[in-house]
């Protein structure tokens, strides 16, 4: 092959490849993405179901404990499920995750003592005392997702 | 007789400190990004008008309303002007506090009187050329600001009345859930059916109880959980602008108001109006 033709072909296919890959996610970030977006999805139907039990919308009152217990063990998976840096796909986690790490690992653990207080009530005194505790971790969920997860489009 | 008028003070400072909590005042004047001194102004309020910066409204005598007389404060609120006679920008929700029953304004002086004093300086609006001059909001509101206290509307319930005031008056909900036109005033016509454009480039939802684009398919006790805790109906917990408005708001209101707010919300005109492709809150 003439030497122009197979250095326009060399560039060429570098650029193309490059345009490919931009668009695409890695199998392994997507992998990562569905990972962490199902154990958030957990954190999330675990504490509706607690929440029901708790304002009385069904009076399954010995199974709040269970699910208070799910949840204290569904946030000791989150600080893993955001370990891995990823780049696009259909995610709306923030870089800032990963950049002022800092500060996200500070607010999972926020999250953690908060799940374990209520744990701790839910044991100790019911939905009564459960229902306590629920507003911190409503607030621990809403301060996170308030800085490190991008708005909705 | 001291003790009597004491009694009485803290009273109406309680209903005062409940009131700044149901008018959302926290979340505008209060910096809290920064870590700014509660109700000292400074955060900024990103509008297509340009950036406004919401002032101390501590009682420092120079930097916030301490050298302000009661009527002042409830000419501000009723009226939308200023001690100089200058009327205020409709960022400032004069157009729903005007709606405030006048105890409900003592209270929150009251109330106010009573927080802890910032020296805080206020930031001059970062505003487009045209809204420069404060005579257009004199001509705005010629057009636009229609005062009055809230009416209630004696064919329903007082808890229904008791939830049109709140949202009406207080917690003005229709000021960020109504689209506006191009002058900045609300479309009426489509009253609570969701802004494309609304705070902060965000859009906001449509709140009617219309079933495809609205809250039609909530049932009053998802709409009570969230109202309350910022609890969505799959235990997601919302971190966008809402966040502010029930943190360091609507959290703090009784179980009855916030029934009352959903039992009149529930009952809105559903309007068909799809807010998506515009930048939606987290």
């Amino acid at each position: 092959m003439r030497t122009f033709t197979r250095t326009i072909l060399t560039i060429g296919s570098a650029i193309a490849l490059t345009a490919v890959t931009a668009l695409t996610v890695s199998a392994d970030d997507e992998e990562a993405i569905k990972y962490r977006q199902s154990v958030m999805k957990a954190n999330g139907g675990l504490i509706s179901g607690a929440v029901a039990i708790i304002k009385g919308k069904v009076p399954y009152k010995d199974d709040l404990v269970p699910l208070a217990t799910g949840l204290n063990e569904t946030a000791k998976a989150v600080p893993n499920a955001f370990k891995e840096k990823t780049s696009g796909g259909d995610t709306r986690a923030k870089p800032e995750i990963w950049e002022d790490a800092g500060d996200f690992q500070q607010k999972v653990k926020d999250f953690q003592s908060a799940t374990a207080d209520f744990l701790a009530a839910a044991k100790s005194g019911g939905p009564e005392a459960a229902g306590a505790k629920l507003g911190a971790v409503g607030d621990a969920c809403t301060a996170c997702h308030k800085k490190f997860r991008a708005k909705k489009s | 007789m001291a003790a009597e008028t004491d009694a009485n003070v803290e009273q109406l400072r309680e209903r005062g400190a409940y009131v700044l909590r149901a008018a959302g005042c926290v979340a505008c004047h209060t910096d809290e990004e920064n870590d700014g001194a509660f109700l000292a102004g400074g955060r900024a309020l990103e509008t297509p008008f340009g950036t406004f910066y919401p002032p101390n409204i501590t009682f420092d005598r120079e930097h916030g309303i301490g050298a302000w007389q009661v009527q002042d404060f409830i000419r501000a609120l009723s009226h939308g002007v200023s001690p100089d006679g200058s009327s205020y920008y409709p960022v400032f929700p004069y157009t729903s506090y005007t709606r405030m029953r006048r105890e409900d304004m003592f209270a929150l002086w009251a109330y106010l009187a009573s927080v802890p004093t910032s020296a805080r300086k206020n930031t001059p609006h970062d505003l487009v050329w045209y809204m420069r001059f404060r005579i257009a909001n004199t001509m705005w509101k010629l057009l636009f600001f229609d005062p009055g206290v809230f009416q209630a509307d004696e064919k329903r319930s007082t808890s229904w009345n008791r939830g049109a005031y709140l949202v009406k008056a207080m917690a003005h909900c229709g000021e960020c859930h109504t689209p506006r036109t191009a002058f900045g005033s609300l479309d009426r016509d489509l009253a609570y059916a969701g802004a494309k454009d609304g705070p902060e480039g965000e859009s906001t939802p449509n709140i009617t109880p219309d079933k495809r684009t609205g809250i039609g398919g909530w049932s009053r006790s998802e709409l009570v959980d969230y109202l309350s805790e910022g609890m969505l109906p799959d235990g997601d917990f919302a971190g966008g602008l809402m966040a502010g408005v029930i943190g360091d708001g609507l959290k703090y209101l009784t179980s009855e108001d916030v029934q009352a707010i959903a039992e009149f919300v529930m009952t809105l005109p559903p309007i068909a109006h799809d807010v998506s492709g515009g930048k939606s809150g987290g």
